[in-house]
């Protein structure tokens, strides 16, 4: 019984570290998404010229969870609210913000793009993206950096917890 | 009810009161909303509502009308207006943002101006005689703004289109450069409204580039485009006309006296390139007067 519990608590301990590790990747891969969707935004304004609700639905459409999620609520709220799509972009991802690995700073940029979206002329929304790509991309090598140095770290500190606390407790 | 495709776009106050009217009057011809003034609906009987268009309903208008997408729209807005479901012009008044001299866009959009596009089927038929004899001729149709020149035109446009068995006018292949996208309100590139069913259109292009491109693109029996009056419009109609073209065409003025002040006009008519001369009136009144009326002032 005693074993079972002590192997339990290191497989507990691994899951925390595995979890934790994972984080670090999923901030990277979900800045990714971001940029991606505002790489097809820049398009669909500067060349597709379509409207911003057929263009945050394409790229639903075309990225993955959860940045997908935001567009395709985004593209919704267009077609029914009287709300600047700034004003809706925002309320989309205030109410994200927990669901999402980004930190706040992450968060803020990507909220960033939204301001006076679909408002401004197509040299203005391209100049705004551009800020807001070179500024996402910057976060994304900090996160890479960052999950290189600590998520490995983290997995074996987790390990060795786990066995110390099970040790302890045998 | 041509007005319904409009309503989804006001906000709802504006909506509620102007939607009885429109259905009351069909005569209504415009919706005038001015920012923190009372609606006003404009036609042979005006109206001045008591509702108020504020500030809050004008940003809902503008994202409404926009679809949150003003970098697409810059074009229209540089020219002052935009076109919607079932073909109404949004005619848009603000602040211009000028660039190198020229009008580059418009923001701080204000004052907003729908004119209610109308299909009158049927309008056209009194023209036909003059229009159509063993094939069309080319005419231009004069009159001031809200004459129904635009309206005319569609219906002549529809006739050439589809034809009329009854008037033994076989269809013909018509095309159209709709400039403003006013004569068959395009959205999206499909015509809104009824232009015939051999028609092309051309939405959105400037008229002279636009003529030339359908004839050399489509080959067209009969060419129809609305207001010409710049000198490379005179270039592209003398290039159609020779081209064998029956080119039916609007320009603005109260007359033909009027309409000849304009050295691009009196050059048209010295040229000969118009069969008929055809004066609209605010009355709807028609006056046709042929190539060698004597009319010039």
């Amino acid at each position: 019984m005693k074993w079972a519990g002590a192997v339990f608590i290191i497989i507990a301990s691994l899951f925390i570290g595995w979890y934790k590790s994972n984080s670090y990747g999923e901030r990277v891969r979900q800045i990714r998404q971001f940029e991606t969707a505002f790489i097809m935004l820049e398009s669909s304004i500067m060349y597709g010229a379509e409207s911003m609700e057929t263009a945050a639905r394409s790229i639903s459409k075309a990225i993955e969870k959860p940045a997908s999620a935001a567009f395709d609520q985004f593209a919704e709220a267009l077609s029914t609210s009287e709300d600047s799509a700034g004003q809706l972009w925002t309320n989309i991802l205030t109410k994200q913000a927990s669901g999402l690995a980004l930190k706040k700073r992450d968060v803020q940029i990507v909220e960033q793009a939204g301001c006076m979206l679909g408002a401004v002329t197509q040299s203005a929304e391209a100049r705004k993206l551009q800020l807001v790509l070179k500024q996402l991309e910057k976060q994304r090598e900090e996160a890479a950096a960052e999950e290189k140095r600590l998520s490995g770290m983290i997995r074996s500190v987790s390990l060795l917890f786990g066995m110390m606390t099970a040790i302890l407790l045998l | 009810m041509p007005y319904k495709t409009i309503m989804p776009y006001l906000p709802e106050s504006t909506s509620q009161a102007v939607s009885p009217l429109l259905k009351s009057d069909p005569a209504i011809e415009e919706i005038r909303l001015r920012t923190g003034q009372k609606i006003e609906l404009s036609g042979p009987k005006p109206y001045v509502l008591s509702t108020f268009f504020s500030e809050q309903e004008r940003a809902a208008f503008v994202h409404k009308i926009t679809k949150h997408s003003v970098y697409r729209l810059e074009e229209q807005l540089k020219r002052g207006y935009l076109t919607i479901e079932g073909g109404h012009r949004i005619g848009i008044a603000g602040q211009a943002v000028i660039k190198e001299g020229a009008v580059a866009s418009m923001t701080n959009l204000s004052f907003f101006n729908i004119r209610i596009a109308k299909e009158k089927k049927g309008a056209a038929l009194p023209l036909l005689p003059s229009l159509f004899q063993n094939g069309w001729k080319s005419a231009l149709l004069i009159g001031p703004p809200r004459s129904g020149k635009t309206t005319l035109l569609r219906d002549i446009a529809r006739t050439a289109g589809t034809g009329d068995e009854k008037r033994g006018i076989p269809p013909m292949k018509t095309c159209i450069v709709d400039e403003r996208s006013e004569i068959a309100g395009c959205l999206h590139g499909v015509p809104q409204l009824d232009v015939g069913t051999s028609t092309d259109v051309l939405d959105a292009c400037p008229k002279s580039e636009g003529m030339m491109m359908m004839i050399r693109s489509m080959s067209p029996d009969v060419l129809i485009v609305d207001e010409i009056g710049r000198a490379e419009d005179a270039q592209a109609l003398s290039e159609a006309l020779n081209a064998g073209i029956a080119v039916i065409a609007t320009v603005h003025a109260h007359s033909l006296k009027e309409a000849l002040r304009r050295p691009v006009i009196r050059h048209i008519k010295e040229s000969g390139l118009f069969d008929t001369y055809i004066e609209v009136n605010r009355e709807h009144h028609l006056t046709i007067l042929k190539r060698e009326s004597q009319v010039i002032g």
